[in-house]
């Protein structure tokens, strides 16, 4: 019993230095990246970053700096594309936001976004209001804590201890159903949309998944975002933010 | 299924992470890169628009611009436009990127229109030329010429206020039609560019006014259709281009029947004509070089200054109102703001600019009211010194130089009274940029790996698990060992009967023969009577060879276990053995206990 508990940490820290040696050779490329923009060679510095994120990495930074580098380098949809993948990994960032709503008023359409219903809105912001990494640990701490409480109920003798513990346990449990809930709609990415850029410069969308002209019904530009509903065989049923729907082959636009 | 997803979403997206910057200009891809010249009229007339476009299919982009066509023989060029379209025809992509040039044509006659070479997609492609013809007239409207209308019939002349001026002073120019037509309607088909000049249109208050005019001894419809005010932006020689309109005009059917004749003029029918002027040549002399004021504003003309303000006495911290009036003519629009030199414990505001400007017989004239705001920030009898404006008179030929009379002002109040005198202002944005990139440690992290693939997630998540089932068993256990005398003696009983033999052991080496023996005894007797359940001092043999048989036994255990005893028995009252005799007895006893464990074990 003594043997396992020790053990348990043990194999997940050996578990999580396996996984940091390579993202420690990867940040120096990242870091240098951050020279070469810093330098005024974006072209450089995307390529140091592309590598990265080609090597199977990710994080808010890497992201945001790559939007960056897209943008200096004159690829606007790209640019957004990356924007919005780092807000999605870091919701709050100001940062990102700023750039990101830039970029968007630099790009061909200008869509007016449909107001939410008040209730989805404030669901979207509790989801996106603690920071992932923190929003883990706090699930975690809450559980450990749970199964404290539930330790000390089944083993105390006095009825100090197990009502310490009944109370303590209630608490915890209740951070781990309330903040677990949101880690696991984080997670599991239910409740939210899979959401796409458009890359291409321009591409009709149709009101079927086919590519007869006459059923054409409107055309997107470069960086506008869709909400993706179906996609199916080539074709992907996009929803613009104002409500429009339309099916355009799936090529045309990158996932987030 | 989440998990399941996950994952084959994660090697899915690892499969592809190469390949998406080869799959994003996918749509070109299998679309064989070409293009060609495309007119979009042909024939056109002079003076017309038309557009040479550069099509290149299978591309979204070019790798460089391309030159613009050279066709400065027989066209003007009048800018340059981009597009890229896609569609999907017969179940393919089909992207083109197309580059418009517009151009106006200028001289008639049959040109070529050269191949045009561009790189695109990685490779040089070509265009065929193309054979454009420039008719003398727009192939819509029938020449001047063919439908009777002669060009005696129907001319604009150009008129303007005179053919030499200085840069700045400004020039009416009148274009006047002259016609012998019925003239029904007329559209302007190229305004004149006014290069070199600053143009104003001086509206016609009540349309083109119809008069009759002789010219050459013929009497003429006429009338002015544009009036513009012209200011020259530097010297040189200028030329004005032909201003062009197109004039509907209804003429008499030659073949009318003789009742069409009787009957008042007969057939008729409207054609239209296109009409131009002539260009015209403005010289614009250079202002001469010396005798030019300090002041000089720029403005060719006359000027007249004067300023005021709204009173003469004012405390110190208000404010008080200067106001310039400059009258006069020439281009007051572009006339600079009046700089005031003021000391510096003057504050001075923006001045509000009002204009009225009238533009008529072919002078252009007006006056520019700046209101000042001026704030003293200290007392005393202060001077508002004269404001001087410079101009060139282009009647006399020399520079001249306006002033206003100087103003005194009477600043009362306390000088201890005064506030701050540096000027507060705004942080300015000077130019959008997008926030600079994070420079510290990324915290990497390998991607499409979730919380699910992380070990540590079902360590923690199991271990509370794990340790509430641990503590459950051990409860237990400690439950049934104080509740259940006889299960708990039962589960003590080899323990405690293992601790008496090795208590019985170490004696062994010593001399104390009784305690030894006692020890042993007490093992075997003890771990019987915990297992029965029974007090261990009424356990005496016969009883304990009963309930033994009773609990069925085998007899071969029993019988060794009452030999022990016995032995134990013996050697406490009559010590005789030596360390052979008690080793012998411990492994007998522990064969005892075995044997009795197996036999009475649950």
């Amino acid at each position: 019993m003594t043997d396992r508990r020790t053990a348990a940490p043990a194999v997940a820290l050996a578990a999580l230095f396996a996984l940091a040696a390579p993202a420690l050779a990867q940040e120096e490329i990242v870091l240098e990246g951050n020279r070469l923009y810093q330098a005024g060679e974006y072209a450089r510095a995307l390529d140091a970053y592309r590598q990265v994120a080609e090597a199977g990495f990710e994080s808010a930074t890497l992201y945001y700096n790559l939007g960056n580098a897209h943008f200096k380098t004159g690829d606007l949809p790209r640019a957004i594309l990356n924007y919005e993948r780092a807000a999605r990994m870091a919701p709050g960032a100001e940062d990102v936001r700023a750039n990101l709503d830039l970029a968007r008023s630099l790009t061909v359409d200008d869509i007016e976004p449909l107001q939410d219903f008040w209730l989805v809105a404030a669901v979207r912001w509790w989801v996106d209001l603690v920071p992932r990494a923190l929003l883990a640990w706090t699930v975690a701490a809450g559980w450990l804590l749970a199964g404290a409480a539930v330790l000390g109920l089944i083993l105390g003798r006095s009825p100090g201890l197990r009502r310490a513990s009944a109370r303590g346990g209630l608490i915890a449990a209740a951070v781990v159903v309330i903040f677990g809930m949101n880690l696991a709609v984080r997670e599991l990415g239910r409740g939210r949309a899979a959401e796409g850029v458009i890359l291409v410069r321009e591409v009709a969308a149709q009101s079927a998944p086919s590519p007869d002209p006459n059923l054409t019904v409107f055309s997107i530009h470069a960086g506008t975002k869709v909400r993706l509903d179906e996609v199916s065989d080539g074709w992907a049923e996009v929803v613009l933010e104002d409500g429009r729907v339309g099916w355009v082959p799936t090529v045309s636009f990158e996932r987030i | 299924m989440p998990r399941v997803r996950r994952a084959r979403a994660a090697v899915a997206a690892l499969f592809l992470a190469g390949a998406i910057p080869a799959l994003s200009p996918a749509p070109a891809a299998g679309q064989r890169v070409s293009a060609r010249t495309v007119l979009d009229r042909n024939p056109v007339g002079v003076n017309e628009r038309f557009a040479v476009s550069l099509e290149v299919a299978g591309v979204q982009g070019l790798e460089a611009q391309p030159p613009i066509p050279p066709l400065d023989a027989f066209a003007r060029y009048a800018g340059t436009s981009t597009s890229t379209s896609m569609q999907v025809v017969n179940g393919a992509w089909d992207v083109r990127y197309t580059v418009q040039y517009n151009f106006i044509a200028t001289e008639v006659g049959e040109f070529e229109i050269p191949a045009m070479e561009v790189r695109a997609g990685g490779e040089t492609v070509r265009t065929e030329p193309v054979t454009l013809t420039v008719t003398a007239s727009p192939p819509a409207a029938t020449r001047a010429g063919d439908a009777g209308a002669t060009p005696e019939d129907i001319f604009l002349t150009v008129e303007p206020s005179k053919r030499q001026v200085y840069p700045n002073e400004p020039l009416v120019v009148e274009y006047r039609i002259f016609t012998r037509l019925n003239v029904e309607s007329y559209s302007v088909t190229s305004p004149p560019n006014t290069e070199g000049f600053w143009a104003e249109e001086i509206p016609l208050p009540d349309g083109p006014r119809v008069e009759q005019r002789v010219h050459d001894g013929v009497v003429y419809t006429s009338a002015v259709i544009r009036r513009v005010a012209l200011f020259p932006t530097g010297p040189g020689t200028r030329t004005l281009d032909p201003f062009t309109i197109e004039a509907r005009v209804r003429v008499a059917r030659r073949r009318g029947s003789l009742l069409d004749d009787f009957f008042g003029g007969g057939v008729t029918s409207t054609q239209s004509v296109a009409v131009s002027s002539d260009p015209l040549e403005i010289e614009v002399v250079e202002l001469p070089a010396d005798g030019r004021p300090a002041s000089f504003t720029g403005l060719v003309g006359t000027l007249d200054v004067s300023a005021s303000v709204d009173r003469s006495q004012v405390d110190a911290n208000e404010a008080v109102t200067l106001t310039v009036r400059v009258a006069g003519e020439g281009n007051l629009r572009s006339l600079p703001t009046p700089e005031l030199d003021l000391d510096a414990d003057f504050e001075v505001f923006e001045p509000e600019v009002s204009e009225s400007l009238s533009r008529g017989d072919g002078r252009v004239r007006g006056s520019k009211t700046y209101s000042y705001v001026l704030i003293p920030r200290a007392p005393g009898t202060r001077t508002l010194p004269s404001v001087e404006l410079g101009y060139f008179d282009p009647a006399a030929r020399r520079y001249a130089t306006a002033a206003s009379e100087p103003i005194t002002l009477e600043v009362t109040g306390d000088v201890a009274s005064l506030p701050g005198t540096g000027r507060r202002s705004g942080v300015e944005t000077l130019r959008q940029d997008i926030r600079f990139i994070r420079l510290g440690n990324p915290g990497l992290r390998p991607a499409h790996r979730g919380l699910f693939d992380a070990p540590a997630f079902w360590i923690v998540a199991f271990l509370p698990l794990v340790a509430a089932a641990g503590a459950l068993g051990l409860r237990t256990h400690q439950d049934r060992l104080r509740g259940d005398v006889a299960w708990a003696r039962d589960r003590r009983a080899a323990k405690v009967a293992h601790q008496r033999l090795s208590a019985a052991r170490s004696m062994a080496s010593r001399s104390d023969d009784r305690d030894f023996h006692g020890e042993v005894s007490r093992a075997l007797r003890g771990f019987l009577a915990d297992k029965l359940n029974v007090s261990e001092a009424g356990l005496m043999a016969e009883d304990a060879a009963r309930r033994l048989g009773e609990r069925g036994v085998p007899a071969s255990v029993t019988s060794a276990y009452l030999a022990c005893m016995e032995s134990c028995d013996r050697q406490r009252f009559a010590p005789l053995s030596g360390a052979g005799a008690r080793e012998d007895l411990l492994t007998r006893a522990e064969e005892v206990l075995t044997g009795l464990g197996k036999a009475l074990g649950r």
